[in-house]
């Protein structure tokens, strides 16, 4: 990280192959597709090149960096026109057959946030996909406190009736 | 609400980053000022690459390119090996070789041709492909003949595991001239040069030819150089290509033959016209295989189509790799629907795969000498159904063929109402020619019903163990209105809340045998319990004496359960021939 911070590209590779699969995961997860949160991450990743010289404290860099994966994955829902056309899982532990009906019920999770507004897809995805608090969501996504709980709140309530489920 | 949105992003597994995504962000980055250590810092980079090759494949090197920094010199391409890797191999063509060996190209034989016809000096290069030796092409007149390694061709390089043909040659077929080194058969990638300065040495009619030999310097590749490690028994299972529709995955799974599965030993089965077909390859044309699947579709990927979504009928293909002694394992699910236009991509890289496979299993078994046969399985599964009868044209047989096993007696599958069992081929001979893989029957059931069986021949890994389950009793009270025994067999990795995948149920009269199945190896939990009568028969009490075990079934291996009933005490499991056991008694519950 010091390294990279000095201008040293070779250890900016490595944290690139470091911090890359989370950062894409990120991205694939607010997007719902591969090849555009491949393009976010990217962008984040060139962000944080330009401006890792200004981070002062590199054990600030977990939040910071997820700040731009954030960025650049809304930025880039707002280029694209198509919105989220595939939503792609890998399926843990692949070497146990899950049975049809569980990958339905994921499927059917899947869709339904793919069907919200890319900024309440993103503040389901950091709290209950990054697991993070309400006030890392907030400062993830450079929004206040309040506006994060209310948004959640209210992504929660559209996923239930896309989902039609009332409990 | 919220826990399930946990559970579905928690059942993701980790990917690894697309190849090449490190360089391209690299490659995109502003130029900033140099820092100091820069190059010490080459190290880290290099291990991660490592481990990021590690994870993407065995044989496959990561090759990692830095632009130059400003001040620095230019650097060439970083190129790693992995650790059993004794060369840098950047790629593979078709048929398994190399297309770049420590950053220097591979040309194939028909580009080496152009290269021999164009060449001016004995510069030596890389040529790449399956190598046999043959003895001809000689330039005997006008004597006195030219000096031994230019007088004859010693073997042939060929395109393709194909056997070669000498005359006349093919535009993909190169000839050399054999001198000091002698190369193995088979896929091997060979220093050469022409222009041999010892032309010099023959007749002015012959020179030209002699200048044209193709020379070998040193054999630089050998498969057994980059080999991807994997399982060898009969039952491991390194490759499989399923394509199912939605129906027949969700109502007929247990009917659903892959269409094509590869071996430990090199066993190859695949459907073809509806009919099962086999060939045994040798390891050069297995590790052929891998490669190919492994290009084809990179690790790590995997695609949940949309299936609440997907119309009955429409086809899901569904593509499965297994390679490195089974620790890597890939399941793609693509839909094949025009409208699907990303999936499409998916589908056409998987059709393509699934087409070549087929074409290179009879490529390999014709240069093997072994030329593909029918399959022909020990076990066959059977479900059965029974349904009200219907007044068709189609031929209904008199009774149940089997009367020492009753199909009533088989095991029901979850969330359905066939029953499912087993049956050997001979059995299932005895029913008359079948035409298809899967042979169907109608016969007359109880009353105005009819059981309609599907008969499924059992590939190898689907038979690698054998399980046996009876119930014993053993003191303890009675049940006084009587009752029903129950036993449920799943794999161990199967929610303990989800649909047992074979469940057995009998009326408890003293000792039970509930029957055997053949499985895959793995990991399988047996749960027992009892439902006693409520006052009368077939009205019955919630669950009691219920125990379960868990245990690893190996490939092999012939186990039995044996569940010892103590009514109104609770029971054990005993096992026999399995390993890992893990018994949990909840007696009396």
């Amino acid at each position: 990280m010091i390294a990279a911070r000095a201008g040293d590209r070779h250890a900016f590779a490595a944290l690139v192959e470091r911090e890359g699969p989370a950062a894409v995961r990120l991205a694939r997860r607010i997007l719902g597709s591969a090849a555009d949160a491949e393009d976010a991450a990217q962008d984040a990743f060139i962000r944080a090149w330009r401006d890792l010289p200004r981070l002062r404290d590199a054990g600030r860099w977990p939040a910071w960096f997820r700040r731009l994966v954030v960025r650049a994955a809304l930025d880039g829902a707002r280029r694209s026109r198509r919105g989220p056309q595939i939503v792609s899982a890998e399926v843990g532990d692949p070497a146990a057959p899950d049975s049809t009906a569980r990958l339905a019920e994921r499927d059917r999770v899947l869709q339904a946030l793919a069907s919200l507004p890319v900024g309440e897809r993103a503040v389901l995805v950091l709290r209950y996909g990054e697991d993070l608090e309400v006030p890392d969501v907030a400062d993830a996504l450079s929004i206040p406190l309040g506006t994060a709980k209310s948004r959640i709140h209210r992504a929660l309530r559209r996923l239930r009736a896309q989902l039609g489920d009332e409990s | 609400m919220e826990e399930r949105l946990r559970d579905t992003f928690r059942s993701e597994a980790a990917r690894p980053l697309p190849p090449g995504f490190a360089d391209r962000v690299v490659e995109r980055l502003p130029d900033r000022a140099v820092g100091p250590g820069s190059r010490l810092r080459l190290v880290g980079a290099l291990a991660a690459a490592l481990a990021l090759g590690a994870v993407l494949g065995g044989s496959v090197v990561l090759r990692l390119t830095m632009p130059p920094s400003p001040g620095q010199p230019s650097q060439s391409p970083l190129t790693s090996a992995p650790a059993t890797a004794t060369v840098g191999i950047d790629g593979f063509y078709g048929d398994g070789i190399p297309k770049v060996i420590d950053g220097e190209a591979v040309l194939r034989p028909s580009e080496a041709s152009l290269r021999v016809a164009t060449a001016t000096d004995d510069t030596p290069f890389l040529v790449g492909g399956w190598y046999r030796t043959w003895v001809g092409g000689c330039l005997l007149l006008p004597s006195p003949p030219p000096p031994p390694p230019l007088r004859c061709a010693g073997g042939i390089l060929s395109e393709g595991a194909e056997a070669p043909r000498a005359a006349p040659l093919r535009s993909d077929q190169l000839r050399l001239a054999i001198d000091r080194v002698a190369p193995p058969s088979g896929a091997v990638v060979l220093r050469v040069h022409t222009r041999d300065p010892r032309a010099a040495e023959c007749v002015p009619a012959s020179r030209a030819a002699c200048e044209r030999q193709v020379v070998v310097d040193q054999v630089v590749w050998t498969p057994a150089d980059s080999s991807i490690a994997h399982a060898n028994g009969p039952h491991d299972l390194l490759l499989r290509v399923e394509r199912n529709t939605v129906s027949r995955a969700i109502i007929d799974a247990d009917l659903v033959l892959p269409a094509f599965s590869l071996y430990g030993d090199g066993m190859v089965v695949w459907l073809e016209e509806q009919r099962l077909r086999t060939a045994h390859l040798d390891e050069a044309a297995v590790q052929g295989l891998l490669r190919r699947a492994s290009e084809a579709i990179p690790m790590g990927e995997l695609r949940l189509g949309p299936y609440a979504r997907a119309e009955p009928g429409t086809t899901v293909t569904t593509f499965r790799l297994t390679t490195a002694s089974g620790g890597r394992h890939v399941s793609v699910y693509a839909i094949e629907d025009p409208q699907q236009a990303a999936d499409a991509t998916v589908v056409e890289r998987l059709r393509a795969l699934d087409d070549d496979l087929r074409r290179r299993v009879v490529d390999f078994s014709s240069d093997n000498r072994s030329n593909a046969r029918s399959f022909a399985p020990s076990l066959y599964r059977i479900v059965v159904r029974q349904q009200p009868g219907i007044d068709t044209q189609r031929p209904r047989y008199p009774g149940w063929p089997w009367p020492d096993r009753p199909w009533d007696r088989l095991a029901e599958r979850a969330g359905d109402t066939a029953r499912v069992g087993e049956v050997t081929a001979a059995e299932v001979r005895a029913l008359g020619p079948g035409g298809e893989a899967i042979l169907s029957r109608t016969f007359d059931g109880p009353g105005d019903t009819e059981l309609v069986l599907f008969a499924r021949p059992l590939l190898p890994d689907e038979v690698a163990a054998g399980l046996g389950i009876r119930q014993v009793v053993t003191g303890g009270a009675i049940y006084t209105e009587g009752a029903y025994s129950y036993v449920e067999l799943s794999e161990a990795s199967r929610p303990s809340d989800a649909e047992p995948s074979y469940r057995w149920r009998r009326q408890l009269r003293g000792a039970i045998d509930f029957g055997a199945l053949h499985l895959p190896a793995g990991r399988y939990r047996v749960v027992s319990y009892q439902r006693p009568c409520a006052a009368a028969c077939p009205w019955l009490d919630a669950p009691r004496d219920r125990c379960e075990a868990t245990f690893e079934l190996a490939a092999g291996a012939t186990a039995e359960a044996v569940v010892v009933l103590r009514p109104t005490e609770g029971c054990s499991i005993e096992l026999s021939g399995a390993s890992g056991a893990r018994l949990r008694v909840r007696a009396g519950t």
